[in-house]
């Protein structure tokens, strides 16, 4: 069972949310003038890291309120919650066992 | 002729008063039960706003409950926490146009009042199985201590959102949408079936 952390109303249950994808990509705010390539950038491309991911959810099935989460991918542990709009906690990289 | 402007359950041809269940010589671990006639009121507004707080106090005769998970309680009117700016407000009264003008009046339009009586069905879970039976299906903390009365949470049975007020120690309401209802019927029924339950008769109000 995994929990997260909504920052309204407590931990719950992993079923009760779901994800929104990367965080913090901000819409150009001149749509009409950049390119094409720019404008694909924006819509279809995404960091993908291994390792942490800054992250939206939502409390789909609790409060229905969009926040971020930072997740590590590689273990799905999750180091912190944040509200939307609140700038994100640093997580400094730290060393993952792995053989 | 149908009278189309009755209010009808959702589970009016599903629902059969009666002991089903386990053998539980007169002593049934669950009752069930469905109430009807409630009027359902959501309201949003700004939880900073002086204006919209003291509206809704004069209007409800409680404060809001602010606190994450929690309910205020005036004679027959509950004010039931959703998320951090919005509320239910529950009233036994049969016509829910008056639940709605009250709120209405009373508040200004920075703040959004909407009748959502017709959009749930509300049961009523108690007995001493009744915590029991909810642990089966929502992945929340359910102890004693946690989830007291006067406490709510929004969670999910069986795939469906369900809104659970802790009415006492043993007695739980259950906010389902309508065109789930008889999903989540089917659901308690089974799941309270190795206790014995009562479906006891229809509660108005």
């Amino acid at each position: 069972m995994l929990l997260i952390q909504c920052p309204f109303c407590g931990e719950r249950d992993l079923t009760e949310f779901s994800h929104g994808g990367e965080a913090h990509i901000t819409r150009p705010a001149n749509p009409d003038k950049i390119s094409d390539e720019e404008w694909g950038d924006y819509i279809f491309f995404r960091t993908n890291p291994k390792g942490i991911q800054y992250e939206r959810w939502i409390h789909s099935h609790g409060c229905r309120r969009w926040f971020n989460a930072v997740r590590d991918t590689v273990s799905d542990e999750f180091l912190g919650f944040y509200k939307s709009g609140e700038q994100p906690p640093k997580i400094k990289r730290r060393k993952v066992l792995r053989k | 002729m149908v009278d189309i402007t009755e209010r009808r359950s959702a589970l009016e041809s599903h629902y059969t008063a009666g002991t089903f269940g386990a053998e539980c010589n007169g002593h049934p671990g669950v009752m069930l039960a469905v109430r009807r006639n409630l009027s359902i009121v959501h309201v949003a507004g700004k939880p900073d706003d002086q204006t919209f707080i003291n509206a809704i106090k004069s209007a409800c005769g409680c404060d809001i409950p602010f606190e994450p998970g929690s309910v205020s309680v005036a004679g027959s009117l509950s004010l039931i926490w959703l998320a951090a700016d919005r509320w239910m407000a529950v009233s036994a009264e049969p016509d829910p146009g008056i639940l709605e003008a009250t709120l209405r009046r009373a508040c200004d339009d920075t703040v959004a009042v909407i009748d959502a009586s017709h959009a749930s069905t509300v049961l009523r879970l108690s007995g001493p199985q009744a915590r029991t039976v909810l642990m089966k299906g929502a992945p929340l903390d359910f102890h004693a201590r946690t989830f007291t009365p006067g406490r709510v949470a929004t969670t999910m049975i069986s795939q469906c959102t369900v809104t659970l007020v802790c009415i006492d120690q043993d007695t739980f309401d259950l906010y389902v949408f309508r065109s789930f209802a008889q999903h989540m019927w089917e659901w308690l029924r089974d799941a309270s079936e190795e206790f014995g339950y009562e479906v006891s008769d229809i509660l108005s109000g």
